[in-house]
């Protein structure tokens, strides 16, 4: 029977709802400035949002193990996956913050966040790079990785699928009968990631 | 699974880390054997034993 560490669970479940507040604050703030808020109050939020999310993400990596202090060995398979996860991150950042700046800057700058339309060769050229990124990073990581940190993000994976597989008809549901506002996919997203990002970091261990 | 993987670190005066090293896994992987929160492959096991020079059920105990 495997052993809980409470107080590591209980860490990484706050990142993780930290994350989502720091996601919801963004798409709030997008919605004020739909609204007619001043600027400089949207984006004001926007960018403590995008903070909070850079340091959260931060300490999430720091957990993970990606950063920090190298003075101990480290074998050449985990080295690997570190690299692909860097890589990802770095696209990821290319991506988002390319993103960001696609969209119309009254909107606080954060098109990343919002449903508003953007100019379809941006559409076009973040999805490619956002699909081959992924594609790739995600196969060279899986042949990189160890098995245990293969078992870890499978486990991760797992858990973000039954999040998905929960949520996604229960919204559906609750916006039919106006319980809840429509869904939002990106939202969705937002959660699922959250959830295997979780589960992954807390099966990965210390 | 039960495993004296710490001891056989410990006598060889081994890190958890040095001992990834050897086997080609993180860090991570290592503690989580030790305490046995993860089992070994057969591939990773037989690996294990070359590298002690013993056989998996002198460094893995499956009765408890």
């Amino acid at each position: 029977m495997t052993k809980i560490d409470h107080t590591r669970a209980l860490k990484i479940a706050l990142c993780a709802i930290l994350y989502l507040l720091a996601f919801g604050i963004m798409i709030a703030s997008q919605n004020g400035a739909l609204e007619g808020y001043g600027d400089g109050t949207v984006l004001a939020a926007v960018l403590t949002a995008a903070v909070t999310i850079v340091v959260i993400t931060f300490l999430w990596i720091k957990a993970l193990g990606i950063v920090g202090p190298q003075e101990e060995p480290v074998s050449q398979s985990t080295q690997k996956s570190r690299n692909v996860l860097l890589f990802a991150a770095i696209i990821g950042g290319v991506i988002g913050f390319g993103f960001a700046l696609s969209g119309d800057l009254r909107d606080g700058g954060a098109a990343l966040f919002s449903n508003n339309p953007i100019a379809p060769i941006a559409a076009i050229a973040f999805g490619a790079l956002f699909v081959l990124a992924s594609i790739w990073s995600s196969i060279r990581w899986h042949r990189a990785a160890d098995e245990h940190e293969r078992a870890a993000a499978n486990s991760g994976a797992y858990a973000g699928m039954l999040a998905y597989v929960v949520l996604t008809p229960l919204w559906w549901l609750g916006a039919r009968a106006s319980l809840v506002p429509p869904q939002d996919p990106m939202i969705v997203f937002a959660i699922v990631l959250a959830v295997y990002a979780a589960v992954w970091t807390y099966q990965r261990g210390d | 699974m039960k495993n004296r993987l710490k001891v056989l670190r410990a006598e060889r005066d081994w890190s958890q880390a040095e001992l990834a090293v050897h086997l080609d896994v993180s860090r991570q992987a290592v503690n989580a054997i030790e305490t046995g929160k993860h089992d070994p492959s057969l591939p990773l096991a037989f690996k294990l034993a070359r590298l002690f020079d013993l056989s998996i059920e002198e460094i893995f105990d499956d009765q408890n």
